[in-house]
């Protein structure tokens, strides 16, 4: 009888064994391409200590410089940004930072409000398959969700990957256990400049109304923050393309002055941040280049520190050895982008 | 007994392992879509037919020159969303592997007209008679055909806006 069983645990355990390398083995590994699919799972290495939490799409992990801001003014901030990061997402993410720490300042970027659902698996997965598993995981999961996808195959993720096995390549082995450092503190670099030129007239819509799943969750993130005495910052990040109406920008602004929230259009401030589209971006007005994220940084820096009272913390020793070591990797990798830019015309990895 | 144990777990590994390799299904994440095209809804310039997910590469040939293009990157996908404008008219393209496919075709003016006879500044009683009923007092009227959604936008009884939008799975 005892061998019977200890031959079942044996049995049960190498089946286990199998099916985890197996989807060790098969789930994408997001290192040399869609490499933004590492930004969620960057973080608990970086959790704590962050006075100032970003949340949002490309335009704040494109758009706000981490270092920077504590160079020049000693903000520690994460950024937990991710490719089309929707309204849900940023609340779970908020929840799931919660676990961690207790930042003072909360900002949210607007532009995902312009979804007023769940749009599509490629996006969604970016987002939440880098996620620590919790009750938020999962949650964020069940919000995200489009009408194909299971929670069960964000659980054993084997499920969605399995017939991926004849497009393996050496980076599924390379980095079958290990991850290489990508972002500084959320924030995706390039150095690269593309002038935005002209810009496409915006397409008009039949209805500009924002959806009420958007305000749903953004009335939990304002909650939230209110129960944890963190003060919310609505922001609009500063792009040319895609088009961020007048119309939405309106219904955010009331809701701002409905709660009493700041709102912060950046397009509106280009005179004031200095961003120039025609230097400041990489991809012709989208996203900002380093010179434009370091220009915003810089701005809401002394935003951060004089409306928001967030503290120099350069004077903590310990705070400033590990920031130190985010410098020389933020160095490390401008110098090796500009090496790019010199050798071959164009950056076409982050490092 | 001993074999018979060690052929049971390396037959479940073996399954195991099989099953990874039996779907035939998209194994990408990235959207894609395919179709043909026939009885849709299509936008002509001059002799060029241009129709939703068709190749753009000979249509741009047949158009010639544009004033203006432009060309977003999405944040995360491979690929380049491209404008190109033609004054009356903007041709949008997706990449789908290694071609660029129609995407949509936005109507910037009156001096381009649908093949039913409609531009902005037709009333939406034409739009009625050319495509069909819509809803009393709509501010705007979608209709649908194989590959293509045409909408049109009113203010005030008035077209504002023609756009042919490609279906394309998400």
């Amino acid at each position: 009888m005892k061998k019977r069983i200890v031959k079942i645990v044996i049995c049960v355990v190498l089946l286990a064994a199998t099916v985890f390398m197996l989807q060790k083995l098969l789930v994408p590994k997001y290192a040399t391409t869609n490499e933004e699919g590492i930004l969620s799972s960057e973080y608990y290495a970086n959790a704590g200590n962050n006075d100032v939490l970003f949340i949002g799409d490309c335009e704040v992990y494109t758009n706000f410089s981490p270092v920077k801001l504590w160079r020049d003014y000693g903000i520690t901030s994460y950024i937990r940004g991710t490719p089309q990061q929707l309204t849900w997402q940023s609340y779970y993410l908020l929840e799931d930072t919660l676990r961690y720490e207790t930042p003072k300042v909360v900002v949210f970027n607007v532009l995902a409000m312009k979804y007023a659902e769940p749009q599509n698996e490629a996006y969604n997965r970016l987002t939440l398959d880098g996620m620590k598993w919790s009750k938020t995981k999962l949650d964020a999961v069940k919000a995200s969700m489009t009408d194909e996808e299971t929670v069960a195959s964000y659980i054993f993720p084997l499920l969605r990957f399995h017939s991926r096995w004849n497009e393996l390549s050496s980076e599924d082995i390379n980095y079958l256990f290990k991850t290489e450092k990508l972002s500084h503190n959320g924030y995706l670099m390039r150095v690269d400049a593309k002038p935005a030129g002209q810009v496409p007239d915006p397409v008009p819509l039949p209805d500009y109304t924002i959806g009420p799943k958007c305000w749903e969750y953004l009335d939990k993130i304002r909650e939230t923050c209110d129960q944890k005495g963190i003060k919310l910052v609505l922001i609009k990040a500063p792009s040319l393309y895609p088009a961020w109406y007048d119309q939405w920008d309106k219904q955010v602004a009331d809701y701002a002055a409905k709660y009493g929230l700041e709102y912060i259009n950046f397009y509106a401030l280009a005179d004031e941040t200095g961003i120039d589209y025609n230097t400041d971006t990489y991809d012709a007005g989208l996203h900002l280049n380093l010179s434009g994220a370091e220009k915003l940084s810089a701005w809401f820096g002394k935003y951060l520190k004089e409306k928001c009272g967030v503290e120099d913390r350069r004077s903590d020793a310990a705070l400033a050895a590990k920031w130190a070591e985010r410098e020389e990797f933020y160095e490390f990798m401008k110098e090796a982008q500009y090496k790019q830019l010199r050798e071959e015309g164009a950056v076409t990895r982050y490092k | 007994m001993r074999r018979k144990f060690i052929a049971a777990v390396a037959l479940v590994m073996v399954l195991t392992i099989a099953l990874c390799s039996c779907g035939s299904g998209s194994n990408s994440v990235t959207p894609n879509n395919s179709g043909s095209n026939t009885k849709d809804y299509v936008f002509k310039s001059g002799s060029t037919t241009i129709s939703m997910k068709a190749e753009a590469a000979p249509l741009l040939k047949a158009l010639g020159a544009y004033k203006n293009s432009y060309e977003a990157p999405s944040c995360a996908f491979d690929g380049m969303d491209k404008i190109y404008s033609y004054g009356g008219f903007d041709l949008m393209t997706y990449a789908q592997k290694d071609k660029d496919l129609v995407s949509g075709v936005v109507l910037r003016d009156d001096t381009v007209e649908t093949p039913e006879g409609i531009a902005i500044g037709s009333k939406a009683e034409d739009v009625k008679k050319a495509y069909g009923n819509f809803e009393k007092d709509a501010t705007s009227a979608t209709y649908t055909s194989e590959n293509c959604k045409l909408l049109i936008i009113f203010e005030n009884g008035v077209v504002t806006s023609i756009q042919y939008i490609a279906l394309v799975e998400k």
